[in-house]
């Protein structure tokens, strides 16, 4: 019974293959602040991609922009082939007449009504059928696991499912475009993690492109196909979850996404093979690194190295680096045991650098070690705007 | 890089400013357009055009022949008027000292003391500004006039000389006047208490303050702004405040400006200009003030914006206790008992020479009032009409422009709030003058629809705030869901916003009601003949027929009442807030 219920609901609205979008010079200015600055970017169908920044970068905006809601001062926006706004063709699209579903951050279930009423309504307003609105409202609670739910009132869900039954209005009438804002921060920890799970599954098997905006870096990498990470409402990098946490494109993403250690450095010997590239620390100038440059740098140029607290080692042994290897003596300043890992803290010079090692490390303060840090790992950026 | 992004954000701001304003109103729904522009019409013939003709008489001579100053300089100038000037502005000192004072000790009393009987008293309290103040006052001239007045019969019966009390004098109408004035001060700052925090108390407590200390240096201090608010507000009210002075004034020929403005509109010579100048001057100190309390209460939105309510803890004041509850009692036996049992007796007594005799009452004055005086019979008709039309109209308006003002983002939707706003700061009588004014000679002017149309203008922003209230605490994602979901705007207004704001919307329809039952100010200045109301009514009743006066005024109370029962039962107390 239950299998031919999902079955069903798999038939009706896996048939919906998720339309693109694309926003070019997108711009809007509350008073003389721009939320958004000639923002464009483009989002493949049916994929999950992730507007990911701090607080006040405009991701919202960005969103209500696409979803019509706020009126763009400058740009174009396109869902598959349809020009939904375009300021200077004068076309504004109704937000009705977009075919979207959207996750509002508060879910905004209408307490006034059932749960089937709320998951209903998207049909209801497109004008369907009683009959086929109940059987569709019962198939899609079904597959955000609430069936039965229906005649339940709205006003007194939990948390999670407010947030099924918001995402059960966002698909039932098999908008081409999701859009998601914050969905999962009003959440405890625990259900975040539950429920960013159940939303991949459900987006993998319904594949409606989604949007889906987020201040949680670790959120974003683990639901995104692509992340587009925004500053100031200019994006700063594009690419999936990897390249952007391997190989941050500026300062601003290798301190944003993760934790970095960041170290200021000059040029001694530029790109011999294999972009490595010899560094002299600024605040120690006896000791030089290995690293790996993301763009061609000059001697004398001044940059930043940055590397991830979990790509540095510790050892007690005096071992003879490889090739790209960097060894740096070091004292150990604080421990943290965190079960899963311990953090710890060294001196190298006069600057301090933050490791996280595997578990089963004793290690005292004051002690004296062996650092490893393979070149690959360190990341070298120009600008050392700090 | 820094010179190509400015000249990028330059150049389509200056290329295309007209295309990007008309996409900009295109984004509107065109049904809200056309609401502003309703909205924005009505308010401009109810409200702009009549106060503007006010602006236009006063700087003109009374044959309208020129442009004169005269009507001011005369203001200043005539003993009788700077006399009433002076009046006004005692009474309305008077009043907000008395009013302050009894507002916040009962608030301070039922709100942060272990007197007892609290939750009754705490809504007892309040009865008085749901009631006519007028009919207060007719109710004070039974207890307290110096021949029949029952208050002075029983102290003369306790043994003094002769009577103690004069309702017919300047501290009658302030004491009256502050019994009605005080529930507003103990709303605002029971409102402050609530959402004060009580760990600010304890934290003083524990650093080693005492009782009364603690009251002074903490509690009150947070609650100062929610103090002046309040006080601004009574003093400006009663500067326009007209029914009360004009039933316990005129006897004592003790005149304030609105009495003064009265006689001038009403006796003759009439002299319409010399009004308007008057009107003029009130409403500009009136906008003034208001102004103030505008700032005032923002400020004190910000000290107590940690949004929740929180539960007051309550100080022990030991036999204290016992003076509250005194204290409690003594105001509702004022206020509501007394008055209410004084109209009561008088209007069961065939004729009332202020002797209560139990075994002639009769229901004979009922009787007279309902079937035989034919004012009043086309008084309640008149009323009721205007009740219901006018309430609906009002809430109609003052939910679109609710709407318009806290949901849409039209341009110039701000503009639609302060225009909306206007009648607030204008005192009734004043706006009865200015409507009076601008319609005199046409049709229009005696009839039963410039009543309407003063009592829409004057409380549609009343409906305006209850519903906004409401409309705030929705948020604006239920509305922007609904229009993604594929609602129009017509769809998500009737499935989504009108479900949502009803509590709003019924609480604002019950409350013009009673206003507009209650009133008696603005119809004075605009009823003629056959267009009285039951307030008018029993003004004419007054002179003279105190026992059927008193019948006349139970029935109105009772209509008030019910309705304010119903109100009750169906919106939270602080959204009836003035
Ligand atoms: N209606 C508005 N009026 C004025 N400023 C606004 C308005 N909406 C947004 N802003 C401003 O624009 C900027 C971007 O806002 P936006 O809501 O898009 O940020 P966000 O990236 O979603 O942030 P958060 O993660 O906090 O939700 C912020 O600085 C905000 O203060
Ligand atoms: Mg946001």
């Amino acid at each position: 019974m239950y299998m031919d219920k999902c079955i069903n609901a798999h038939d009706t609205l896996i048939g919906s293959r998720g339309a693109p979008v694309s926003v070019a010079g997108l711009r809007k200015n509350f008073k003389k602040f721009a939320a958004l600055d000639d923002l464009s970017f483009d989002v493949k169908p049916g994929k999950i991609t992730a507007l990911l920044g701090p607080s006040g970068c405009g991701k919202t905006t960005a969103l209500r922009c696409i979803a019509g809601l706020e009126v763009p001062d400058d740009g174009e926006i396109k869902i598959g082939n349809t020009v939904v706004t375009s300021i200077s063709k004068g076309t504004l699209l109704p937000p009705n007449k977009r075919n979207l579903g959207m996750v509002f951050q508060s879910y905004a279930i209408w307490p006034h009504m059932t749960v089937g009423q709320n998951v209903g309504y998207p049909l209801k307003v497109r004008g369907r059928k009683g009959s086929d609105i109940e059987r569709q409202v019962e198939e899609t609670l079904s597959l955000v696991g609430l069936g039965g739910y229906s005649t339940r009132p709205a006003g007194k869900l939990s948390g999670g499912q407010q947030q099924r039954v918001a995402l059960a209005r966002a698909i039932i009438a098999r908008p081409s475009v999701i859009l998601f804002d914050e969905p999962l921060s009003n959440l405890d920890a625990k259900l975040r993690a539950r429920m960013r799970f159940e939303l991949l599954r459900l987006q993998r098997e319904v594949g409606i492109t989604s949007v889906f905006v987020t201040h949680d870096q670790a959120e974003a990498m683990a639901i995104a196909d692509e992340l587009i990470v925004m500053n100031r409402g200019r994006i700063e990098q594009r690419g999936d979850a990897r390249s952007i946490y391997m190989e941050p494109a500026s300062e601003f993403v290798a301190d944003f996404i993760g934790v970095s250690n960041a170290l200021e450095a000059i040029v001694v010997q530029s790109s011999s093979e294999a972009g490595i590239t010899t560094v002299r620390l600024s605040d120690n100038p006896d000791i030089t690194i290995k690293s790996r440059a993301r763009c061609k740098l000059i001697e004398g140029q001044r940059c930043q190295a940055f590397v991830r607290p979990e790509s540095l080692r510790l050892s007690s042994a005096q071992t003879t680096p490889a090739y790209d290897d960097n060894i740096l003596e070091v004292t150990v300043l604080a421990t943290q045991y965190l079960g899963n890992t311990i953090e710890v803290e060294v001196r190298l010079g006069n600057s301090e650098l933050r490791l996280a090692l595997e578990p089963h490390h004793h290690l005292a303060q004051g002690d004296r070690l062996h650092l490893r840090m393979a070149a690959h790992d360190c990341i070298l950026l120009e600008g050392a705007s700090r | 890089m820094t010179t190509v992004s400015a000249t990028n954000l330059q150049m389509p701001e200056e290329r295309s400013l007209i295309s990007r304003l008309a996409i900009r109103f295109s984004a509107q729904s065109r049904v809200e357009g056309l609401l502003f522009a309703l909205v924005l019409v009505i308010l401009l013939i109810s409200v702009v055009l009549p106060l503007g003709m006010l602006a236009l008489r006063s700087f003109q001579s009374e044959e309208l022949t020129a442009f004169t100053l005269a009507n001011y300089i005369e203001i200043v100038d005539n003993p009788r008027l700077l006399h009433g000037i002076v009046n006004s502005l005692l009474i309305a000192a008077g009043t907000t000292i008395l009013s302050v004072f009894l507002g916040v000790a009962l608030a301070w009393v039922n709100y942060r003391t272990n007197t007892p009987g609290t939750s009754i008293f705490s809504s007892l309290n309040l009865i008085p500004f749901f009631t006519p103040s007028f009919i207060g006052a007719i109710a004070w001239t039974l207890l307290a006039s110096q021949n029949q007045g029952l208050l002075n019969k029983a102290v003369i019966a306790l043994g003094a000389s002769g009577p103690i009390f004069n309702i017919y004098s300047p501290t009658g109408i302030i004491w009256v006047l502050s019994l009605f004035e005080a529930p507003l001060v103990y709303l605002f700052v029971s409102s402050a208490f609530r959402r004060m925090d009580p760990s600010l108390e304890e934290a003083a407590r524990i650093s080693g303050a005492g009782l009364f200390q603690t009251a002074a240096t903490v509690t009150l201090p947070m609650a100062l702004p929610s103090i002046l608010a309040a006080a601004l507000l009574i003093f400006v009210t009663v500067l326009g405040s007209f029914e009360v002075p004009l039933v316990l004034g005129i006897p004592a020929r003790f005149n304030v400006l609105t009495t003064e403005l009265y006689a001038m509109t009403s006796e003759y010579p009439v002299r319409y200009n010399m009004a308007a100048a008057m009107c003029v001057m009130l409403i500009v100190a009136a906008g003034l003030l208001l102004l103030i309390q505008r700032k005032l209460i923002l400020s004190r939105d910000f000290i107590t914006m940690t949004g929740k309510a929180y539960k007051p803890s309550r100080v022990d004041i030991g036999r204290g206790k016992y003076l509250g509850l005194a204290f409690n009692l003594v105001f509702v036996l004022s206020a509501v008992i007394l008055p209410i049992f004084a109209l009561l007796v008088t209007s069961l007594s065939p004729i009332w020479t202020g002797v209560i005799r139990p075994q002639t009452f009769t229901l004979a004055n009922y009787l007279y009032v309902l079937t035989d005086f034919d004012v009043m019979r086309r008084g309640l008709k008149n009323t009721i009409l205007l009740a219901i039309v006018g309430a609906t109209l009002g809430t109609i308006l003052g939910t679109i422009s609710a709407y318009l003002v806290f949901r849409s983002k039209m341009p110039g939707r701000v503009f639609l709030d302060v225009l909306s706003g206007i009648s607030l700061a204008v005192p009734g009588a004043i706006l009865a003058v200015g409507v009076a004014i601008f319609w005199l000679g046409t049709p229009v002017y005696g009839t039963l629809f410039i009543l309407l149309l003063a009592f829409v203008a004057r409380f549609t922003p009343y409906a305006q705030r209850s519903v906004a209230s409401s409309l705030i605490a929705v948020s604006g994602e239920f509305d922007e869901c609904s229009r993604v979901a594929g609602a129009t705007w017509w769809g998500t207004v009737y499935n989504i916003v009108l479900p949502l704001i009803k509590p709003g919307v019924v609480a604002a329809w019950l409350l013009l009601f009673i206003m507009i039952v209650r009133e008696l100010g603005m119809s004075l200045f605009l009823y003629k003949t056959g267009t009285e109301t039951t307030s008018v009514a029993i003004y004419l009743l007054m002179i003279g027929r105190p026992s059927a006066t008193a019948a006349a005024c139970i029935i109105q109370v009772v209509i008030v009442l019910s309705i304010v029962m119903i109100l009750r039962a169906t919106s939270r107390k602080d959204e009836l807030m003035l």
